[in-house]
């Protein structure tokens, strides 16, 4: 049974750690699109692995942001990874199991994964 | 959707784009019915937005869309239940809807707590406040009490929302826990 005591053990583990603390515009972007369409197809299921596998992964300088509609619903969940210096790279069809190889491989790799991009599924 | 915590999710997306700042999600499980609400602070619509919410393909996204009032009314109402909303221009929204959770045809809960995870990290500056109420049982979370108890620890940390996924989903289990004892012991 968990406690909201726990949570200060989490928090006492982070404290010290000042990469968290970046402004965003300095962190790699993960972004999920989070409409109807989106939550229909999966999405919710893919922020919660992508969350988990940052955790694993301890990658610190990332933040999972969410975003609407982007036209192409039949191509949800949708995930997009803006790298700061880089160009946005945007994963279609995104299941739980290929969100975390995105993490492992692009997030924290930093070689997209390109079969699951929209450029090799469209 | 699969799942009551999904149409809770998409909701919650309505109050987003409303510009809000605070979103009240509540769950009242009161004998044989479940009412759900999400209540914010956004910019609320005009009487005439209003009437047209409900109505599949009525949207003020510049992408198609407009179902994710339609889906969850017509959720309420396969199971005998209903769906309405409130609002005020320049003040904020009420969706809420109410569910005969005995139903054949009623979705399950879900997942409360990953729907929370997904609101609580991609919104870190969104003030969340969560209530689960059922008979003589009632759980509530504010996510501004957690950011304060932080002390500086970003809310979205991932292992953060992780945990506060799992204790929702327990404490939530408990509220409906407890109801079944209570039809149970009718």
């Amino acid at each position: 049974m968990k406690s909201l005591a726990e949570l200060q053990q989490i928090r006492d583990k982070y404290h010290g750690d000042v990469s968290i603390r970046q402004d965003n515009h300095e962190k790699i972007k993960v972004e999920i699109g989070m409409a109807t369409c989106g939550i229909a197809a999966g999405a919710r299921e893919v922020v919660t692995a992508v969350l988990d596998e940052l955790s694993k992964e301890t990658v610190e300088n990332v933040v999972v942001t969410q975003t609407g509609c982007m036209g192409i619903c039949q191509y949800e969940p949708i995930v997009e990874v803006f790298v700061p210096g880089k160009e946005k790279v945007t994963y279609v069809k995104v299941t739980p199991e290929k969100a975390r190889r995105i993490v492992k491989e692009h997030v924290a790799g930093g070689t997209p994964v390109t079969e699951y991009t929209i450029g090799a599924n469209a | 959707m699969q799942d009551l915590s999904l149409y809770l999710l998409d909701l919650v997306q309505n109050s987003l784009r409303a510009g809000c700042t605070w979103v009240k999600i509540s769950l009242a499980f009161c004998g044989e019915t479940l009412t759900l609400s999400v209540q914010d602070n956004g910019c609320g619509m005009e009487k005439a937005q209003c009437e047209k919410a409900f109505s599949p393909f009525y949207t003020t996204k510049t992408k198609r869309g407009g179902f994710g009032l339609p889906l969850f009314r017509m959720a309420c109402e396969q199971t005998g239940g209903t769906a309405s909303l409130s609002s005020c221009a320049g003040e904020g929204t009420t969706v809420a809807g109410v569910l005969c959770i005995n139903h054949i045809d009623c979705p399950p809960l879900g997942k409360l707590g990953d729907t929370m995870a997904a609101l609580i990290a991609g919104n870190e500056s969104i003030r969340f406040c969560l209530t689960a109420s059922g008979k003589d049982r009632r759980f509530s979370l504010d996510t501004d009490q957690i950011v304060k108890s932080l002390q500086g620890v970003p809310l979205s940390t991932p292992e953060i929302v992780i945990f506060l996924a799992k204790y929702i989903e327990e404490q939530t289990q408990i509220i409906r826990g407890g109801v079944e004892e209570n039809e149970k012991s009718c």
